[in-house]
């Protein structure tokens, strides 16, 4: 295949404004993206980044604004379009098909390309292909291997593959590291820097500081849709970039008061914890009343003992105690048998039966029954609480929960756990997508139920969360504990992200 | 061009849904209605008591199968093994059934619930898919049945046993009895008992389930070993009704009974449907071949007009937004 590549150029996007329904994703953006040089966006959660990134890939056109791919104006209608203009998005979730070789992975749009006259595919035109451009990102990587085969890491850079088989001038990537574990990464960083130094101009949006440090040249720092700023990575440290990115006071009144620390008792411990076979052991205790906080990455740790405890998935090695005893959980039903409610961070895939009702989600935990029998009355009656309590808005007890919004069905979510009245409660991201207002209410309820007695285990992407609930935070990375802040009022988001990344 | 807004196209998609939901609601009764209405206008010898008790009576065997068949599919999971079991028990009672007379639907029923636990062992610890599963055990419980009878029928003798259940009571068939009994006990089961409402949270999201603290597996076992027992009970109906066991008693019966039970309006994606609906289901099928071969129609043509008839209630009442593969 005869090297066609397209020159080096740089795209220049001007006041891009995108909106989404009602909120603007994006209120008069810039970017630009320079050859040789990487890019990252920065931001919280629905800062933008993504969104910006997307229309510089052609996945959709921005409401107003101007885009140029060197002195030509650009206006992808599609990826495919961006694509033959020199312009590569890969995408954040992995597409890789496992049950295909490396080579099919990196062609799978373009299989005709090798084609024969007879209409067959030459696998080894498609290898030799695969391999040169596995090559340009130094992969030692064998073509013709199952893509099963390969690391998440190595699946991504296969991905990037897929990119460059078009030969951009231009890589764009969305969160690229976001399902990879810290050596996984280090491989798709590498392959970074070889798109830079073969003078293409890549963009990653990503979440972790540090990564941005490591492999960026230049930085762009979006917060609610507007443009913050652009800056060499020279001229900015961490603690100044996240000051940026967050840039607005807590609102403390968000968060109930907390009442007078409580006379906690421990009830729940966590003795010698082994997350995976290299890793650091460590120990926990949950008292009465508590409310602790798990901060860290995704999979850095504090998701892996929450499945623990709620009997999902067993620790590698390490004991659980309950009020001083050893206890087994093998299964969810054992850890709600012994108190522990478990709210998933997967709302409709783990959390609620959304075709069912308001009731049957609310008692389905609890289940009240007499010799075998299901008592419609209590379940009922649990339901009606709970609508009380949390404040549910549905038309009524017998409303399936897809018709409910997000927030509501959130509520009604935490019904089902409170209904049992738990002695431990673990929270998986419990206010992700929920709206400012029934997040309030949640808060309160969350206080409330502490204040009753039940300790809590907050696990949370939202910083500001974490702190503006808990009592205490265990900071966790790399599969262990590397952090317990005390009175966690007074820590500042700096300070746990530190311990984080 | 204009965009609803999220919520206004989720209320938009709630009352499609609703709509959908009241159609699945009526279609069985609606379709046995009008099947009724066109054979008696065909065939005066059709809406008689001495018809509607025959059919009740050759529906006993197909209807009593279908309830098992109804926990298993609204839990999600599908159960081809019971037209063998239905063999397997037949068998057990004929073999039973010069010893013990009336009492040889113990051991039927035992059978029956031997049959159904393998499989629930094998699903729900072997995390083998249900339609494997079952699959095999089809071939393997019809290839004993083959093994102990030689392929040769088992006759039962026993004047008791062929009474209870193969005769009547005040006119009424044996049969008809114990099967809507059958159906009443397995309404209150799925509807009431907190097995059933298990059975239900399994169908409508098997990992929710699961973090909600229901064992999933027991119940499967218990749901797959209710199938079994069922099916032990229509070996047994089977039984007296041909006044023997033979190897082939119960083919093709557990495609006659996932087709009672979908008619009747249960999807086969789980989560939703009932009993009620079955016994519909299972009346509507065994109609279909009643009043077809009242009015002549050529056997070969009736096999193409059931099948027609069961993917046209189907494609009429399937929520589209959750058809998925069957588990």
């Amino acid at each position: 295949m005869a090297s066609r590549r397209i020159a080096p150029v740089r795209l220049d996007a001007q006041s891009i404004v995108k909106r989404f329904g009602g909120t603007a994703a994006l209120a008069g953006v810039p970017l630009t993206l320079e050859p040789g040089r990487v890019h990252a966006l920065v931001g919280e959660n629905g800062a933008g980044k993504s969104t910006l990134l997307k229309i510089a890939g052609g996945l959709f056109p921005p409401d107003s604004g101007r885009m140029t791919l060197g002195d030509m104006p650009y206006a992808p209608p599609s990826t495919a379009a961006a694509r033959r203009q020199g312009v590569a998005l890969v995408f954040q979730e992995l597409t890789i098909s496992p049950t295909l070789s490396v080579a099919e992975n990196i062609f799978i749009d373009a299989l005709r390309r090798f084609a024969g006259r007879t209409g067959l595919i030459s696998r080894r035109r498609m290898e030799d292909a695969a391999a040169a451009l596995l090559a340009r990102l130094e992969l030692d990587i064998d073509p013709a291997t199952e893509a099963e085969r390969l690391d998440l890491g190595q699946m991504k850079c296969v991905e990037i593959c897929r990119g460059l088989a078009a030969d951009p001038a231009i890589v764009l990537l969305d969160e690229a590291t976001a399902f990879l574990n810290h050596r996984e990464s280090r491989v798709v960083l590498d392959a970074m820097d070889r798109l830079r130094k073969l003078d293409l101009a890549v963009c990653l949006v990503s979440h972790h500081l540090d990564e941005v440090f490591a492999v960026a040249d230049d930085v762009t720092v979006l917060k609610d849709g507007t443009f913050v700023g652009r800056y060499h990575k020279g001229d900015i440290g961490p603690s100044k970039l996240h000051e940026l990115m967050v840039g607005r006071d807590l609102a403390r009144d968000l968060f109930p008061p907390r009442s007078a620390p409580p006379a906690t008792s421990p009830i729940l411990r966590v003795e010698r914890a082994l997350l995976e076979r290299d890793a650091l052991p460590f120990d926990l205790t949950l008292g009465s009343g508590e409310i602790l906080g798990f901060a860290g990455l995704k999979r850095a740790g504090g998701d892996q003992v929450m499945e623990a405890l709620a009997g999902d998935t067993p620790l590698y090695s390490g004991a659980i105690l309950l009020d001083g005893r050893k206890r087994t959980l093998a299964s969810p039903a054992d850890a709600w048998k012994a108190g522990i409610s478990y709210l998933p961070g997967d709302r409709t895939g783990q959390g609620l039966i959304t075709q069912f009702s308001v009731s049957d989600n609310i008692a389905m935990a609890a289940r009240p029954s007499r010799s075998g029998f299901y008592l419609q009355s209590a379940a009922d009656a649990l339901a009606r609480d709970a609508m009380t309590v949390l404040a549910i808005k549905a038309e009524g007890l017998t409303t399936p929960v897809e018709a409910l919004s997000g927030g509501n069905m959130q509520k009604v979510l935490l019904g089902k756990c409170l209904a049992v009245r738990p002695r431990v409660l673990l929270l998986s991201n419990p206010t992700r997508g929920v709206d400012l207002g029934a997040r309030q209410e949640i808060y309160v309820a969350l206080r409330n139920a502490a204040a009753s007695g039940c300790a809590i285990i907050l696990l949370s992407e939202d910083l500001p969360e974490l702190i503006g609930l808990s009592d205490r935070i265990a900071v966790f990375k790399g599969n262990t504990l590397t952090a317990v802040f005390d009175a966690a009022q007074s820590v500042a988001e700096s300070d746990i992200i530190a311990k984080m990344t | 061009m204009t965009e609803l807004a999220p919520s206004q196209s989720r209320h938009r998609k709630t009352a499609q849904r609703r709509t959908a939901t009241t159609l699945r609601a009526y279609f069985p009764i609606l379709l046995l209605v009008a099947i009724c209405v066109v054979f008696s206008l065909m065939s005066g010898r059709f809406l008689t008591v001495t018809n509607l008790f025959l059919v009740l009576q050759q529906s006993a065997v197909l209807l009593v199968t279908a309830l098992g068949m109804t926990f298993v599919i609204v839990a999600g999971s599908i159960d081809l093994s019971v037209g063998s079991t239905v063999a397997l028990a037949a068998l057990a009672a004929a073999m039973a059934s010069n010893g013990l007379g009336v009492l040889a639907v113990v051991p039927a029923i035992l059978a029956g619930i031997l049959a159904g636990a393998l499989n629930g062992v094998l699903v729900a610890w072997g995390k083998v898919p249900s339609f494997i599963v079952t699959l095999g055990a089809m071939v393997v419980y019809r290839g004993v049945v083959l093994l102990f009878t030689k392929g040769a029928p088992v006759s039962i003798l026993d004047e008791g046993f062929l009474d209870v259940f193969g005769g009547d009571t005040l006119g009424i068939p044996n049969a008809a009895i114990l099967s809507l009994g059958a159906a009443l006990l397995c309404h209150i089961a799925l509807t009431r008992s907190v097995f059933g409402r298990e059975v239900k949270a399994i169908g409508g999201g098997e990992r929710v389930a699961e973090l909600t603290g229901i064992r999933v597996p027991q119940v499967k076992l218990a749901m797959f070993a209710v199938a079994g027992m069922l099916a032990g009970l229509a070996g047994a109906l089977q039984a007296a009704r041909t006044m023997a066991a033979t190897s082939q008693l119960g083919e093709g019966l557990e495609l006659d009974a996932i087709a009672a039970v979908v008619v009747g309006g249960t999807p086969l994606t789980g989560g939703v449907g009932g009993v009620g609906g079955t016994v519909l289901g299972a009346l509507i099928i065994t109609i279909l071949s009643n009043g077809m071969n009242m009015i002549g129609v050529d056997p070969y043509l009736q096999n193409i007009a059931k099948g027609a008839i069961l993917v046209i209630a189907v494609f009429l009442t399937i929520d589209r937004e959750k058809i998925g593969v069957i588990k």
